[in-house]
């Protein structure tokens, strides 16, 4: 008996429960809540990583620890502990909800650690709609209750219609193969890519990752919610739930897409249009928020290109891109949640003379934008640079030219935001802010972290192909 | 399972069915007969006092599209989650004797589970029978 | 009668009213019951595809089990979202929740 093969999984789950008795016992007190989640989280992340190295296949197959599982496992862990960071004043977040909050992310958390591990469809599907539940319940947590319960509801409303589409098409899947299981799968549906039910089944199938994933027919729900759920929410479904949804589209297309000429033309479709409209909407936005959701939309379109070019270099590019949206993503939100001290939403306004009032915040920003933009010394420039050129290997010529259209687009918009940040002159008197010197280490450190790995990306590329290399 | 071969199990001509098909036509006919009849033949001289809901002699007064009180909407959801978890329970006893001690420890961690989805809500308050208090 | 033709034609017709209900309603409650709908349709071709087409180990009926359980949870979660929402609004029709444009 291997203790470790389980062991991220286990712990997140007692420490979720250790919140809801936290919460059971009453008498909230946020600051002792926010010692421990930090304690918790930065224990689970040493733990994640001392499990990298598991392998094995439990439960009657159902469930696959594995490389890329414990790379993603470790991805999570870390997005938790950086989210649990900026969670110390959730002024968003009533206090007696604040132990409910931290076990609902705990329990997220642990939802998408099944997710990455799953290889049969019903623990996919499970804990897709595990982690979904705890997510509508913490975007409808907000304390202005109208903004948060009504993008509770329509994400909720957007998810569910997801997965039941989802489930049809495992349905179908399950009538053509006979089977739900990810490796016999693979098996089964070779050669019988072509046929149209199967197509029709994987394509629904999808629906599932996609509304994780944020992308182009599953769209509907980013602006809104990422504009009414609290700010530290938000954070957390840009940054870390995001990761979830690539590790397992990329798992189930590796297993079921193989020689699926239609797949990739359907996939295809989806990334152009997830591409375009995301860059094209966020082009009006003012309020940064919903800017950035517009955005993840885009950053969809990006990752689909690399997962619809059914190649490991693709795959593998897609793995280093998961990093780097990690990292910039979780950069532009701490800037979102300390420069709105007050928990409320940031108008693009607002952020008028952040260079002066933090310089900290304003370089922050402005590295964690030309990072999503991918201008070259930063990680998002590399991570675009090998998923385009997978897709050039694999000569998907036209496609590539539309995602190059597209980053200028985007350009655009984070150029404006960021001449809000360092050119725009402030109206009426604003103070510095106040940032405290964890907060700075933490910033610059992870503005050290994208210009690092921008530059010298090797070893993060190494564990990327590595993790690919047991997918099938 | 043995795969279903038994096609015409439903069938009218099937000896067993005959009867009961013959039956349930003659029901149909008998009460379709009763009901054309006394619609037919009856009397309709509708008033505002005949057309009036029947509610044993009161007179109803209000509309009847009233407006619950919260706490039974939140006992349905309790109910509705805590009684189809009864689904599992029951699944695990049918197989109970192949599952063994391992079925038995699995099965008393789900209800273990279940209870402190129960502790929860009943400390958080779920099953106090009062409107919540509104904190702003 | 009992074929595995009867069970897909039922199960495709719960998912296509579901489907219908989902995109034209616009009461929630009623957009709720369009989701189950379109879960119960799923699940009975679940349940016929293990019956006629793969017996033996009986996956599609664990699957129909689970996914029972899920839309309760998941009916439980959306009428509290809902119980919330109608405080707010005094309404339970998606259209008057809009706040959020941008």
């Amino acid at each position: 008996m291997r203790w470790m093969l389980l062991g991220p999984e286990v712990y997140t789950f007692l420490a979720a429960l250790g919140f809801l008795g936290i919460s059971l016992a009453g008498r909230p007190n946020s600051g002792r809540d926010h010692l421990a989640a930090l304690c918790l989280s930065g224990v689970g992340v040493l733990l994640a990583a001392s499990a990298l190295s598991e392998d094995a296949i439990l439960f009657s197959e159902v469930y696959r620890v594995d490389l890329f599982s414990q790379v993603f496992k470790l991805l999570l862990s870390v997005g938790l502990f950086l989210i649990v960071c900026i969670c110390g004043e959730v002024r968003e977040i009533r206090e007696e909800n604040r132990s409910d909050f931290f076990a609902l992310i705990f329990f997220c958390t642990l939802a998408m650690m099944l997710l990455v591990s799953g290889n049969h469809l019903l623990t996919l599907y499970l804990s897709l709609e595990l982690s979904s539940y705890s997510l509508y319940v913490l975007v409808s947590l907000r304390r202005a209750r109208d903004m948060g319960v009504e993008a509770g509801i329509k994400f909720f409303l957007v998810g569910i219609f997801a997965s039941a589409l989802m489930l049809f098409g495992m349905a179908v899947l399950y009538a053509m193969t006979r089977t739900m299981n990810l490796n016999a799968l693979n098996g089964a549906l070779h050669g019988m890519m072509g046929q149209p039910l199967v197509l029709l089944g994987v394509v629904l199938t999808l629906s599932g990752f996609l509304f994780k994933l944020a992308c182009f027919p599953f769209h509907l729900w980013v602006p809104d919610v990422y504009q009414g759920a609290a700010n530290e929410v938000t954070a957390y479904l840009a940054a870390v739930s995001k990761l979830a949804g690539m590790a397992a589209i990329l798992r189930f297309v590796a297993s079921v897409g193989q020689g699926g000429a239609d797949l990739v033309q359907v996939l295809l479709v989806f990334s152009v249009a997830s591409m375009t409209l995301g860059n094209l909407a966020a082009i009006t936005q003012q309020d940064l928020k919903r800017l950035l959701g517009y955005s993840t939309v885009a950053h969809a379109g990006y990752v689909l290109i690399g997962v619809l070019t059914l190649s490991a270099s693709g795959y593998a590019s897609v793995v280093f891109y998961a990093l780097a949206l990690l990292v910039m993503k979780f950069t532009a939100f701490l800037v979102v949640v300390k420069v709105a001290g007050n928990g409320t939403n940031l108008h693009i306004n607002q952020l008028a003379g952040l260079h002066r009032r933090s310089p900290v915040l304003a370089m922050a920003l402005m590295v964690s934008l030309f990072s999503l933009a991918g201008i070259p010394p930063t990680v998002g420039f590399t991570g675009k640079f090998l998923i385009f050129v997978a897709a050039m290997e694999k000569g998907h010529f036209a496609l590539v030219l539309i995602a190059m259209a597209n980053v200028l687009i985007s350009l655009y918009y984070y150029l404006l935001v960021i001449k809000a940040a360092y050119l725009l002159e402030p109206e009426g008197e604003t103070g510095p802010i106040a940032v405290s010197a964890p907060t700075k280490v933490l910033a610059t450190a992870l503005v050290g972290a994208m210009v690092l790995a921008g530059f010298y990306p090797y070893p993060f590329m190494e564990i990327a192909q590595a993790a690919v290399g047991v997918l099938p | 399972m043995e795969p279903v071969v038994s096609a015409g199990a439903l069938s009218p001509w099937e000896p067993g069915v005959f009867a009961l098909f013959v039956y349930g036509l003659l029901i149909c006919v008998f009460v379709g007969s009763q009901l054309f009849i006394a619609g037919w033949l009856g009397e309709k001289k509708p008033s505002a006092e005949k057309s009036r809901p029947y509610e044993c002699g009161v007179i109803p007064t209000g509309s009847a599209r009233l407006r619950y009180p919260v706490p039974f909407y939140l006992v349905a959801v309790f109910f509705l989650i805590f009684d189809v978890e009864g689904a599992y329970i029951l699944t695990w006893a049918v197989s109970y004797e192949e599952l063994g001690w391992i079925g038995w420890a699995q099965m008393s961690f789900f209800i273990a589970v279940l209870l402190l989805g129960l502790a929860y809500l009943w400390v958080k308050g779920g099953l106090d029978w009062m409107p919540l208090p509104r904190k702003e | 009668m009992n074929s595995l033709n009867v069970y897909l034609t039922i199960g495709a017709a719960l998912f296509s009213i579901g489907l219908l209900g989902v995109l034209q309603r616009r009461n929630l409650i009623g957009m709720l019951i369009a989701v189950e709908l379109m879960l119960n349709g799923a699940n009975v071709n679940f349940m016929a595809f293990n019956r006629f087409l793969a017996p033996d180990p009986t996956v599609g009926q664990i699957i129909t089990l689970f996914v029972m359980g899920l839309a309760a949870a998941e009916a439980a979660i959306g009428l509290s979202i809902i119980l919330a929402l109608f405080r707010r609004l005094h309404s339970i029709n998606i259209e008057r929740a809009q706040q959020l444009r941008g």
